[in-house]
C-alpha cells in the first residue's frame, strides 16, 4: 500500500533537505513563557474577551521584534479603533476566516439547507456526505469506505459505487477530503488560489437577522484578471461558526433560470443521517452494487503508446493547415500552430445557387481556398496562446444561430483547448482517450492490413506502426444493454509525407452511424480534404496569436 | 482515530490537568513544527509558531466540541498561526529563505529539491514536510491531518510524482530519481 516508499532515491533526496532530528519540547518552559494563557485557562473562565485579548497581546510580544514590524502594529492598531468605533466591538474585528476553520473543525456535524431546495450534511469528524440535489437526486458519499449511494427520483434502483484502489495507492475518483473542504475550504484554499483562480478572502462588516456578524467575500479571477464576486459568508463573531453563504451560480444556470445567487443556511447538529434512505430515497428500491475496478496497461500496449507519443510529440509544430468539405457546400478550416500557440478560423462554404457571395466552387486548390477566405466572415474563430483561450461566435449574414458577437475567454487550466483548435491532436486520438484501459485486440474484422487494433470501452482505434503510429481508422462506440453500437468512424488515407518525413492524411472521412448524437436527420459522410503547409516562426500573418484582437467589437464573457 | 490515552489525555486536560495537556504537546510538538514550517520555511520561526499554537490551543481548548478532534484542530490553528506570522511580516517568507537555506545545507541537490517542494500545492507540501522533515509515520500523519493512511498514501505518491515531474523538467538526472 505505502508506495512511496518505493522510490528510495527521491526519498533519499527529500529526507536530505528537509530532513531534521525532531525538535525537543521543554513543557516547564514554555509554562514559564505563558502564564497569562494558563491562568485563563486555570479559571476556567468563559469570558473569551479576556482571553481574546490575552491572546492578541501574546502574538503582539511574538511579532514586535523589528521596527517594522511595530510600525505595521502600529497602523494595525489604528485601523483596529477604526473598526470599533464603527462597530462597537471587538469581537467582530478579530474573527478571522482561520477562527471560522478552526471553529467549524470543532463540531461534529454540518447541516447547509439552501434556498434553491438544494441541502447536505456533513460529519465532520468521518466525512460521510449526504447531499440532497435542487432536482431532487440524493447521494451518500461515504469516503471512510469509498462507497457512494447514489438515487435518482425518476430511477426505480439505488446504485452503489465502489472505487477500487490503484496500484499506487491512489483511490479515484473520490479522494477522501476533510469536511471543511467540501463545505467551505474550495473557496479560495488550496490549488483552486495556488492557481490564481481566487483572490485572497476579504474581511467585511454586515449584519444578519439584525445582529453583528462578519462577512468573507471571496471574488473568482476571470481570464482577463476581472473579479467576480463567487460567495459570500457570514461568521457569527460569538461562536465563530459560518450562519450563511450566498453563492453566485454559473453564468449558464444564472442564464437559464433568471437566478444570481443561492443562500444557504447553516447549522451544526450533534447528529446526521445514517443511510441514504435517511435522505428520502424509497426503501423498497434494490441497491446494486457496482466495482469501478482499475484496468492495467500491458507492455505491448505501453509500447504503441509510447511510440504514439514520441510520434506526436516529434510531428512539426509550426504549420497552417486547411480542411475543406469535399462537396459544393460545407465547411472550410484555416488552422494554424506555432509550437503551443494555436489558431483556427471556421467558414460556411454555403450553397452556390443561393448565396453567390459566400460560395467557392469546390474542387479548389489551396491558393484558391485561402484566396476566398480573404473576402469572408469566419463564423467561429478560436486562439489559444499562453494559457489563455478565446473563442469569438461571429454573426454571419446567413446563419442565424448566433445573435451577437460574443467571446468567450477561458483558462487552459480549466477548460479543455477545444480538439478543432489543434489538427495534428486528431491524428493519435487514442493517446488522448481514456488509454489506462486500452486493450490490443486481434479479432477486429476490420483491422485495415498492417495495422494493430487497439479499444476500449469508447473506441476501437486501428493504429499503423508504418504511419507513425496514427490511428488511420477509429470507430467510437457505446454500450447498450450489453450491446455495443456504433456512434461513428473516422477513416484517415491518401497519407502523403512532408518535408520532414513525417506523415499526414490527405484525406478524412468521418461517417456517423446513430442519430442518438444529433437528435434530427443524420448528417452524410463527411469526407474532408486536408493540406498542411510548413511555416517558419516568421511566416504566420501578423497577430495570428494575438487573441486579444478577438475582443473587438464583441459581448466579452470571461470564465 | 486517536488512541484511548490521547482520549484520556484530551478530557483531563479538558477538565483542567495541565500536564495532561503538557502531554498533548510533546506528543504533537514535531508534527507542529513541520506543518508551520511548510508555511514559514525557517526551523526557528517554526518552533515559535508551534509554541504559540499550544498557547492558543490552551485558551480554546473548551471549545472544542469534538475531544477526537484534537490533533486536526491544533493542526488547524498551528497553520493559522505560520500563516500569521507570514502575514504579519515577522520576516519575509519567499523562495530566497529556500535560497538561503539551500546556501546553508551542502548537499548539491538541495535547491533544485526545495524548489521542487516549493512548487506543490500547499497541502501537499504540508504532507511531503510533515513526512520527511522528522520522520512522522503514515499512522502519525493520520492522526495530525484526521484522514486515513490510504488517503495519505494516495496524496503522497501524487505528491512525489509532481516533483519527480518537476526535476525531470528541470534537468534533473533521471538515473538519480
Amino acid at each position: 500500500m505505502n508506495a512511496d516508499r518505493n522510490n528510495k532515491k527521491l526519498d533519499e533526496l527529500i529526507f536530505k533537505t528537509v530532513g531534521r532530528e525532531k525538535p525537543t519540547f521543554d513543557f516547564d518552559k514554555w509554562k514559564q513563557a505563558h502564564k497569562e494563557e494558563i491562568q485563563i485557562y486555570k479559571s476556567q473562565t468563559s469570558d473569551e474577551k479576556t482571553s481574546r485579548s490575552v491572546r492578541i497581546f501574546k502574538i503582539g510580544r511574538t511579532i514586535m521584534k523589528s521596527p517594522i514590524t511595530k510600525t505595521a502594529a502600529a497602523a494595525v492598531i489604528i485601523i483596529a479603533v477604526i473598526m470599533i468605533l464603527h462597530n462597537g466591538s471587538v469581537d467582530i474585528a478579530s474573527v478571522t476566516w482561520g477562527d471560522v476553520q478552526e471553529a467549524f473543525l470543532a463540531q461534529s456535524w454540518v447541516h447547509v439547507i439552501y434556498d434553491n431546495g438544494r441541502e447536505e450534511w456533513m460529519n465532520i469528524q468521518e466525512g460521510k456526505h449526504f447531499y440532497i440535489s435542487e432536482f431532487g437526486w440524493r447521494f451518500f458519499d461515504d469516503r471512510t469506505s469509498h462507497t457512494r449511494f447514489d438515487y435518482s427520483p425518476k430511477s426505480n434502483k439505488i446504485l452503489e459505487v465502489k472505487s477500487k484502489s490503484y496500484p499506487e495507492g491512489e483511490v479515484p475518483p473520490w479522494e477522501p477530503r476533510i469536511a471543511w473542504e467540501v463545505i467551505l475550504g474550495f473557496l479560495g484554499e488550496g490549488e483552486s488560489r495556488a492557481m490564481g483562480l481566487y483572490t485572497d478572502i476579504e474581511r467585511h462588516f454586515d449584519t444578519v437577522d439584525g445582529r453583528n456578524a462578519m462577512r468573507f467575500d471571496i471574488y473568482y479571477v476571470g481570464a482577463l484578471g476581472n473579479r467576480d464576486l463567487a460567495s459570500q459568508i457570514l461568521a457569527d463573531p460569538e461562536t465563530r461558526l459560518p450562519i450563511r453563504i450566498r453563492s453566485r451560480l454559473t453564468l449558464g444556470i444564472r442564464e437559464r433560470y433568471g437566478v444570481e445567487y443561492i443562500t444557504g443556511e447553516y447549522d451544526f447538529p450533534d447528529t446526521g443521517p445514517e443511510s441514504i434512505f435517511d435522505l428520502g430515497a424509497p426503501s423498497n428500491l434494490k441497491i446494486v452494487s457496482r466495482v469501478e475496478s482499475v484496468d492495467t496497461i500491458s507492455a505491448e500496449v505501453q509500447q504503441i503508446l509510447q511510440a504514439g507519443e514520441k510520434a506526436a510529440q516529434e510531428f512539426p509544430k509550426r504549420y497552417r493547415a486547411i480542411v475543406w468539405q469535399g462537396q459544393e457546400h460545407g465547411t472550410i478550416q484555416v488552422k494554424y500552430r506555432n509550437k503551443d500557440s494555436l489558431h483556427s478560423l471556421n467558414y460556411f462554404n454555403l450553397d452556390g445557387q443561393k448565396y453567390p457571395d459566400c460560395h467557392i466552387d469546390i474542387p479548389a486548390t489551396t491558393a484558391a481556398i485561402l484566396a476566398w477566405t480573404t473576402n469572408q466572415m469566419p463564423v467561429g474563430v478560436g486562439v489559444y496562446n499562453d494559457g489563455i483561450i478565446y473563442r469569438r461566435y461571429n454573426v454571419h449574414p446567413y446563419h442565424d444561430v448566433n445573435k451577437q458577437t460574443k467571446v468567450e475567454v477561458h483558462r487552459a487550466s480549466t477548460y479543455p483547448i477545444p480538439g478543432f483548435f489543434c489538427l495534428d491532436d486528431d491524428f493519435w486520438p487514442y493517446f488522448y482517450s481514456k488509454n489506462k484501459s486500452l486493450k490490443i485486440i486481434t479479432y477486429h474484422s476490420e483491422t485495415p492490413p498492417g495495422c494493430v487494433a487497439l479499444s476500449n470501452r469508447n473506441a476501437y482505434y486501428f493504429v499503423d506502426p508504418l504511419k507513425d503510429y496514427i490511428s488511420v481508422k477509429t470507430i467510437y462506440i457505446r454500450n447498450v444493454d450489453g450491446q455495443e453500437i456504433k456512434n461513428s468512424e473516422t477513416s484517415l488515407s491518401n497519407f502523403i509525407q512532408l518535408p520532414t518525413g513525417h506523415w499526414y492524411p490527405q484525406k478524412r472521412s468521418i461517417h456517423f452511424y446513430d442519430n442518438h448524437l444529433f437528435r434530427r436527420e443524420l448528417p452524410p459522410e463527411l469526407p474532408e480534404n486536408i493540406d498542411i503547409q510548413l511555416l517558419q516562426e516568421d511566416e504566420f500573418p501578423i497577430d495570428t496569436f494575438n487573441g486579444e484582437k478577438l475582443l473587438e467589437g464583441a459581448k466579452i464573457e470571461t470564465y | 482515530m486517536p488512541d484511548k490515552s490521547e482520549t484520556r489525555l484530551v478530557e483531563a486536560a479538558f477538565n483542567g490537568d495541565i500536564d495532561s495537556f503538557g502531554k498533548l504537546c510533546q506528543r504533537y510538538y514535531g508534527p507542529m513544527v513541520a506543518i508551520a514550517y511548510s508555511v514559514v520555511s525557517d526551523h526557528q520561526l517554526a518552533e515559535d509558531a508551534a509554541q504559540e499554537s499550544f498557547a492558543r490551543a490552551l485558551v480554546s481548548l473548551r471549545k472544542l466540541k469534538n475531544q477526537t478532534r484534537f490533533a486536526p484542530w491544533l493542526a488547524a490553528i498551528c497553520r493559522n498561526v505560520a500563516k500569521d506570522m507570514v502575514a504579519t511580516k515577522v520576516r519575509q517568507i519567499s523562495t530566497k529563505d529556500f535560497s538561503q537555506a539551500a546556501r546553508n545545507n551542502t548537499d548539491e541537490n538541495a535547491p533544485v529539491i526545495r524548489r521542487a517542494i516549493e512548487q506543490l500545492p500547499v497541502s501537499a507540501k504540508e504532507l511531503v514536510v510533515l513526512r520527511y522533515y522528522n520522520g512522522l509515520s503514515y499512522e502519525q500523519i493520520s492522526s495530525v491531518l484526521g484522514i486515513s493512511q490510504a488517503a495519505i498514501n494516495g496524496r503522497l505518491t501524487r505528491a512525489k510524482r509532481k516533483m519527480a515531474k518537476y526535476l525531470k523538467h528541470n534537468g534533473f538526472p533521471e538515473n538519480r530519481l
